[in-house]
């Protein structure tokens, strides 16, 4: 819902897509770039010991959000739930690499993408910006907790057209989650013995 | 001429569609997106398939999940929850069912009255809502809910705080107190086992502590739809609403269609609304119904957003004023002792 406001949002924001080159940078956007940026999307919100993690200098012993492998389902998300904005994903891809370049006109790295290549706290500043950027605030706002959401949830390793998951979910054990249920052994009686309020 | 015309099957319409037609009016209840009418088959526990924001079943969208989800426009950078289907926000809230605060009524007197929005209350009194508040509680039920491992950490803490027990329905002070909620209660082996085949109704009834409220109640295994533990109106109102004629003496089932986008309220040349138009999610059909009356009951968002685009009048100001939704509260906070682990998603009985 927020994704697709964030996306309407930009789609009426075309003079400063435009003006910025990120329309542009979308139009030519390889794959590898894509993943690059995704990836380093990914290891800002869920740090791991993957290389985008410690790259940005921010890293855990943990998995994290390059490992549990949702970089594909993210991209592909973001595209076909947003028909009135083609390649919605390389334009977010644009928007993170142009800003990054605004950040730091040098970041150094290895990688392909200039926002992957950002430090921890740079990244955080690209947010800053489009967080102060009123066509790119919604984007700004929804964009972690869509990630966050594609990383705890199950989406790397459930099936669509089965329903059902192919493996065990790695966020599962991040969050120390014991996993899904049909009933607990938890009930603990009534507080107090209160069975009703008046 | 058709009696009424519902817009929206979640949580005001399907009650409002359940109390006119099994007074024997004709009812036709309108609802958007999927029909919902089996919860074990429609329904899964796994988070991507629920609240997948592009394809879960429960995003704001057509039946049809291989087409994109349905686009609002925000005048600002928020999030809010909207879900299509019948059932509506019920479906996936924790049957957490506080009344308001009388605070936000007209005829609040208290000594703190001064401590609420006093420029923007409510245009009616809380004495007044009271006898529905007690209806639809005593409908669905609403009941005080068991405590579990979450729920009992939290009353520690509560009570740590020096916080007082409230004790009535009504919200009266500061206080805490296990949750009024649509959930029904555990019988038998609900909520003292974790084993799937010991958890099929009748074997366990009621509230099963699974934790899945957000993906949809679909507990206990086997149970009739009308039994399943969370009180959604898709399980609760609607299977009164549409045998109404079985079990209310002169009444009339509800004809409920789902996949039935209202797309215009249309007016005569005096701005009264004369008849709805809506639009057939699979085949694209457009339908127009004159009935006597239209019940907008499309959630806070939609009901203002079709008002205000078929130019209905907004004399009192009042149209997408007065925003009430079911969000999401959450307290955080340190114990001083380990907690465990995390073992499901919510909590059944927190408030």
């Amino acid at each position: 819902m927020a994704l697709l406001a964030a996306a309407a949002a930009l789609a009426r924001a075309t003079d400063l897509l435009t003006s910025r080159g990120w329309v542009q940078a979308a139009e030519v956007a390889t794959p590898d770039l894509l993943h690059d940026t995704f990836n380093g999307l990914l290891a800002f919100i869920v740090p791991g010991p993957d290389d985008y993690s410690v790259a940005q200098g921010v890293s855990t012993v943990e998995p994290g959000g390059v490992d549990i492998g949702v970089t594909d389902i993210l991209l592909a998300t973001l595209d076909e739930t947003t028909p009135f904005l083609p390649q919605f994903s390389a334009t977010v891809a644009g928007i993170l690499n142009g800003i990054a370049l605004v950040v730091n006109p040098s970041p150094g790295g290895t990688f392909l993408s200039p926002f992957a290549c950002l430090s921890f706290a740079e990244k955080a500043a690209v947010f800053q910006i489009m967080d102060g950027t009123d066509s790119l605030k919604p984007l700004a706002g929804v964009l972690p907790a869509f990630v966050a959401f594609f990383c705890y949830s199950e989406a790397a390793v459930f099936d669509p057209v089965t329903r059902s998951l192919t493996g065990h979910p790695i966020a599962w054990d991040l969050s120390s989650y014991q996993g899904v249920s049909d009933g607990r052994n938890e009930f603990l009686g009534y507080f107090e013995n209160r069975r009703e309020v008046r | 001429m058709r009696d009424v015309i519902v817009v929206g099957a979640g949580g005001g319409g399907a009650v409002i569609a359940k109390e006119l037609a099994c007074r024997g009016l004709d009812v036709l209840l309108l609802e958007a997106g999927p029909r919902f009418a089996d919860p074990e088959q429609d329904w899964r526990h796994f988070e991507s398939d629920a609240n997948n924001p592009a394809s879960g079943y429960f995003r704001f969208g057509p039946a049809d999940r291989s087409r994109p989800p349905w686009v609002r426009e925000l005048a600002q950078s928020t999030l809010f929850v909207q879900l299509s289907g019948v059932g509506g926000t019920t479906n996936h809230y924790q049957g957490n069912s506080p009344r308001a605060a009388p605070g936000v009524f007209t005829d609040y007197e208290g000594a703190d009255r001064n401590a609420y929005d006093i420029d923007h209350l409510f245009p009616f009194g809380y004495r007044e809502l009271l006898p529905y508040y007690d209806w639809v509680e005593h409908t669905l039920p609403v009941e005080t809910a068991p405590m579990g491992l979450k729920e009992e950490i939290f009353f520690r803490g509560a009570q740590q705080l020096g916080l007082p027990v409230e004790r009535t329905k009504d919200i009266t002070r500061a206080a805490f107190r296990p949750q009024q909620n649509a959930i029904l209660q555990p019988r038998g082996n609900a909520g003292r086992t974790s084993d799937p085949h010991r958890l099929v109704f009748p074997r366990a009834e009621g509230c099963t502590f699974c934790g899945h409220c957000s993906q949809g109640c679909f507990e206990p295994l086997g149970a009739p739809i009308n039994l399943k533990a969370k009180r959604s109106t898709s399980v609760s109102y609607i299977p009164m609403a549409v045998t109404c004629d079985r079990w209310s003496p002169g009444g009339r089932a509800v004809t409920l269609l789902a996949d039935a986008f209202a797309t215009r309220i249309n007016t005569d040349a005096q701005s009264i609304a004369r008849s709805i138009t809506w639009r057939v999610g699979t085949t694209g059909e457009i339908i127009t119904e004159e009935p006597h009356v239209i019940v907008l009951t499309s959630s806070t968002v939609e009901t203002p957003r079709l008002w205000f685009n078929s130019g209905l009048p907004n004399p009192n100001g009042w149209v997408g004023r007065g925003l009430t939704d079911h969000f999401v509260d959450a307290i955080t906070g340190v114990m001083p002792f380990d907690t465990g682990s995390t073992i499901w998603c919510f909590g059944s009985s927190l408030e």
